[in-house]
Order: structure tokens, then sequence, then C-alpha cells
């Protein structure tokens, strides 16, 4: 099934492989933004089925731009995944309070990417 | 038999596009009307591009329509839109064109048509696909290693400022980002190793208060560490 995924990562290299192997080992359709802020435009403008969102990003984390999206009508629905290297369960507990729909540590593996995400949203 | 693909016209970069999308193609690429002409032999499909020059795109199919009439290779012909009304009968009635798509060019629009016209639709399966992302991750490797290697050196500069009696705080908090960034960037290329050398040395950087000489001495060791990681080739699936 064809679904829309929005990464949002600072780091170019990770949107790049992200977006690369998404669209070609699941053939789903991927929008990226290289900021937190960037993303909630993007997400405003066109909502995708779900977001993929680095922790760590300077200007806006990830936490503070959860926080946002859930604040808005528009995009609250979305789900979103996390996308962090840090590995400590205390950290991990903190994210799940956000109200976020799965955690995928850093590195990963981009082969079963587009299955992490099935698996955490239910999309089998 | 592996399928060869000949790409008249376009970038080069169409060409590499469209053999990491299928896996056992080989898709030469020529610049202009004669190369085309000179490469068509033993090609399972001619991909023209209406822009092409020396001769036109055009005049390349009239002479190879001309000086080979037997020569059955399908074409796909990338046409430009508003010349459609105009050419369109002639290059699909009289010069036996099999499929026209129009610029702006759709890439999935084109590997599908190229797919359907040389026969190698049943080969993307799931293997294919495997095999052909691991070939992109490659060459995302290969286009990004130098600026991944610059930001090994923003940490090799702040290593050395501290080997030479301390780092100042702006170098020591963006080698700490650089470290974090490749962290999380380098065993999604295939370098597991790279990822946890780089976080031991964010954690190093991070603990700014600890940084004595046993932590500078071990920071060396683990930046020329990371740098001879990275030197070697990837793993080939990405861990």
């Amino acid at each position: 099934m064809n679904r829309s995924i929005l990464i949002v990562d600072d780091d170019e290299h990770i949107r790049e492989i992200a977006q690369l192997t998404l669209e070609a080992l699941a053939g789903w359709t991927v929008a990226t933004a290289g900021s937190g802020r960037e993303g909630i435009a993007r997400a405003h403008a066109l909502p995708p089925d779900a977001i993929l969102l680095d922790v760590q990003m300077p200007e806006m984390d990830g936490p503070t731009t959860v926080g946002r999206l859930k604040a808005s009508d528009t995009t609250r629905h979305i789900p979103v995944v996390l996308l962090t290297a840090k590995v400590l369960e205390e950290d991990k507990r903190g994210f799940e309070e956000l109200g976020i729909d799965g955690i995928i540590s850093k590195p990963f593996d981009p082969m079963t990417l587009a299955d992490q995400i099935s698996n955490a949203l239910g999309w089998a | 038999m592996t399928a060869r693909i000949l790409l008249a016209g376009f970038s080069a970069d169409i060409a590499e596009w469209l053999e990491q999308r299928f896996a056992g193609i080989s898709v030469p690429h020529a610049r202009t009307g004669t190369e085309a002409m000179d490469a068509l032999n033993e090609a399972s499909l001619l991909v023209l591009d209406h822009r092409l020059k020396d001769p036109s795109a055009l005049k390349v199919l009239r002479t190879i329509r001309r000086r080979h009439p037997s020569v059955a290779t399908p074409v796909l012909f990338c046409l430009e839109k508003k010349y459609r009304k105009r050419l369109e009968g002639t290059l699909v009635d009289e010069l036996g064109v099999n499929r026209l798509i129009f610029h702006p060019l759709d890439k999935d629009e084109l590997a599908q048509e190229v797919a359907a016209l040389a026969g190698i639709a049943g080969e993307d399966g799931t293997e294919a696909r495997r095999e052909r992302t691991a070939r992109v991750i490659a060459a995302v490797w290969e286009r990004n290693k130098l600026t991944i290697f610059e930001e090994v050196g923003v940490i090799e500069k702040a290593v050395a400022s501290l080997s030479e009696g301390g780092v100042e705080d702006g170098l020591r908090r963006k080698a700490q980002a650089e470290a974090h960034k490749l962290a999380g960037s380098v065993g999604t290329f295939g370098f597991a190793g790279g990822s946890r050398i780089a976080r031991e040395i964010e954690q190093i950087f991070k603990d700014s208060l600890r940084l004595d000489e046993s932590r500078s001495l071990r920071l060396t060791e683990l930046v020329v560490q990371l740098r001879d990681e990275l030197g070697q080739p990837p793993a080939r699936r990405p861990s």
C-alpha cells in the first residue's frame, strides 16, 4: 500500500538515505524537512500518513516539534516515530510520554527501516 | 541475458539511476546522435530524448529506419509537450516509436516504460529491489564521504587543541555535535564500528569538566580509529 512519510532530520545524509530506501524498498512517497520548524510547516501543508522525526536537532528539537504537532488540530492525528541515538531506557520512557507511536534507534538499518516503521505503526 | 538500454540524450545521471533501479541491466549513455547510432547494436531498447543534438533525435530515428529497416529495437521517445500535436503522428506511425513520454521527465514513469518495453518488469522483485537499494546506499556513501570526513576533521581539530593544552568551548561543542551526527549516520552506511567510536567520542566531549590528559589520549586514539574505520569499504549489508 502506498504510504506518505515525512522525514524530519537535520542530518542531510540521514534524510537522503532514509528517503531513497523507503522509496525504493517500500514504494512510499517521501517528503523531507531539515528542521522541526520546516517539518511542522510541511505537515500542515500536506499532512503525511506518518512522521519520522529526529530527536536532537538545533533550534527546535524533536520533543518540542512533537508538542507543536500535537497542539494543532491539523497535525495531532499524524503518528510520529522518533529517530534517536539516545539509548538509555529512561530517555526512551521520557519520549513515550510525549504521545509518540514508536522509537527507532540510530544508526538504523536502511534495509529494514520500512519494516520497523510499519511494525511501530501497525501497518504490517 | 542482460538487458542493454541505450539512453540517448538526457543527463548521464539518469543512466546511472536506471542501472541502480533495475538489477542486471546495463545503460550505456550516448551524449550525441552520432554516439547513439554508433552504439545501437545489441541494444534491447533505445530511449531517445527529443533534446538530443548532433544530429537531432528525429534525424537519428530516420537514419536508423532507412539504414537498418530490419532492426526491431523498440524505441521510447521523450518529447517536449508543446510538440505533441505536431510530431506524435510522425513519431508513432512513420518512425515506429513504441511509446511516448513527455518532458519534464518523470523518472518513475521512465522506469515503468523501460521495464515494460525491455521486458525486465519481472526482475524487479524483492531481491532485485534489495540489491538495487544496497547499490544506492553505496553510491550515497561515495557521494557523501567527503563531507563526512570533514566532520571527522572538526573532531580532529578539537582533539589536537586539547592535546596542545586546551580546547575552546565553542570548538568542543562543535566537535561533540559532529560526533553525535556521525554516531547516528555512519552505521547506517555500513560502519557499525564507526558509530560506536563516534558515540564514545561524543560522550567524552560531553563531559567537558573531565577532559584530562587520559581522556585527551583516549580521544586521540579514537579519532585515528574512526578515520581508519571510515577508510575501509562499508559492510555490504548496513548495520
